[in-house]
């Protein structure tokens, strides 16, 4: 009984750390083939790189604006009420900036992006691959590394990282309009107090944060696009397994660098 | 003066250690047009897709000119892909791009023409077949007809050395086959190698250089039509009947 749980134990470590072997190799050689690849289709990579990020990007702006003006209004109104009534006005800023920028925008954002374009990647690239499109590519003698992996990698990661500070940026200065509106704070305090607050860590977190979890998501989304062999109905099981993979890679990610940052 | 192109030498393939390939020995000349033909399952698609280089090779021999593709580098394969082309079987159009951006795709890749020379290569194309109103629709919005022509027309653009079909006519209309057929004749013309399976090349009969038939996951008969038709084989007659 023991013995088989230990057993049990041991194969779904090996499992994750063949999965992460997986996902990381994916990653690495999309970059390394990409850089030291052929001459050829560089101009096309950056046209899709393109649209990644207007994928990514620009077209999960509304929603982005939504949720973090609304999460920025609710912050700034619970911290300003709780905090005048201990005394402690001049924290309002330092929070602010911990809980919006260091944690909320880009977590908030990962689950967005995961939600949105990590399933579209992995939807996208399971199809490709039932329809026989990516064996197609290679028959042009075209690397799906190149062409398919690594725009769609590195298009995750520069909307991620523009995503994230939109939202913080929408968080913070929207919420201090509206905040400021409701509570009749002058504008001027409100800034005054996030942007003597606002240090160059949180800003360097907040950045290594929204670059990891945008290669998290587009990889592992790739990374099960590219398990499916050849079956329609693959299709959605790799989507579940890509969007629960990336949430618990990303939050252990945040998880590992808020710790490193406060130790 | 024949110049063998493509060589396979006790070539072997295992899926889940189960046959699917065994004990292959073929050599196929430069300009010469050969059918694989053979009962359904008898990895004649798998074949065409290892002489491809789509599919890797764990035993035995593979040449395409001088390069091994058992032993051949990743580059050196793709290489010789940048020289071939593959008409697959469901035409396999890359589905987020327009019609006429899927017939680009290998010009724009290898970046060997301007993009005005390559619109203009791509609408030739198009207007030979008769389809120049398709090139900016989705491939999920034309009819299966049409996208095996668009197949055929992406794998030709490139004037390749030698071209793989695998099942080119299923889905086509009598006319759409008509124009299939031409499109590959002009290929015969231009001495493009061509390696074809399918079940129904009686249309292409004409230009048939050699026939390969599969029989028990191995080569069972390589001939000229003529050798196949008159091998008085059961067998064989059951196939080119």
């Amino acid at each position: 009984m023991i013995k088989n749980f230990i057993v049990q134990m041991g194969r779904s470590f090996l499992n994750k750390l063949d999965y992460f072997g997986g996902i990381s190799s994916l990653f690495v050689y999309s970059i390394i083939e990409t850089i030291r690849g052929d001459k050829y289709g560089n101009k096309l990579v950056k046209d899709i790189i393109k649209k990644q990020i207007f994928f990514t990007g620009y077209n999960a702006l509304t929603i982005i604006s939504v949720i973090s003006l609304s999460l920025g209004v609710v912050i700034i109104v619970q911290a300003t009420t709780v905090l005048s009534q201990l005394g402690a006005e001049e924290m309002i800023g330092k929070i602010l900036n911990i809980v919006i920028l260091r944690e909320l925008g880009p977590i908030l954002t990962a689950i967005i992006i995961i939600g949105r374009s990590g399933t579209a990647i992995a939807t996208e690239i399971g199809n490709m691959k039932v329809s026989h499109e990516i064996e197609a590519i290679e028959s042009m003698g075209i690397d799906p590394l190149k062409f398919i992996v690594f725009p769609r990698i590195i298009g995750g990661m520069i909307a991620m990282t523009c995503l994230t500070i939109y939202f913080s940026a929408i968080g913070i200065f929207g919420g201090i309009l509206v905040g400021g509106f409701i509570m009749h704070v002058p504008l001027s305090k409100f800034f005054q107090i996030i942007i003597s607050n606002m240090a160059i860590t949180d800003l360097m977190i907040s950045f290594l944060k929204s670059i990891v979890f945008g290669a998290i998501i587009a990889t592992i989304g790739v990374y099960h696009g590219f398990k499916i062999m050849m079956s329609p109905t693959e299709v959605p099981q790799a989507v579940t397994k890509s969007v629960v993979n990336a949430l618990i890679y990303t939050f252990i990610f945040n998880g590992i660098v808020t710790m490193l940052f406060y130790l | 003066m024949k110049e063998p192109l493509i060589k396979v030498e006790n070539f072997n393939f295992k899926y889940r250690n189960a046959d699917i390939l065994r004990d292959i020995n073929l050599e196929i000349n430069r300009g010469e047009f050969v059918v694989i033909i053979g009962p359904r399952g008898e990895g004649k698609s798998t074949f065409l897709k290892t002489l491809a280089g789509l599919i890797s090779i764990e035993e035995g021999n593979m040449f395409y000119g001088d390069i091994n593709l058992l032993t051949a580098q990743k580059k050196e394969i793709m290489s010789i892909q940048r020289k071939t082309a593959f008409v697959f079987q469901d035409s396999a159009l890359i589905s987020n791009m327009k019609v006429f951006d899927n017939i680009a795709l290998p010009l724009r890749y290898n970046e060997i023409y301007p993009e005005e020379e390559i619109n203009k290569i791509v609408q030739e194309k198009l207007e030979y077949v008769n389809l120049q109103n398709i090139g900016s629709i989705l491939p999920a919005f034309i009819s299966t007809g049409q996208r095996r022509l668009i197949a055929l027309l992406r794998a030709i653009v490139v004037n390749p050395e030698t071209i793989f079909y695998d099942e080119p006519f299923i889905g086509l209309d009598r006319p759409s086959q008509q124009i299939a057929v031409k499109i590959i004749q002009d290929t015969i013309k231009k001495k493009v190698t061509s390696v074809f399976v399918s079940h129904e090349w009686k249309c292409i009969e004409k230009f048939i250089d050699k026939i390969v038939v599969l029989r028990n996951r191995t080569i069972y008969k390589v001939g000229t039509l003529q050798q196949i038709k008159n091998s008085n084989d059961e067998f064989i007659n059951s196939l080119i009947e």
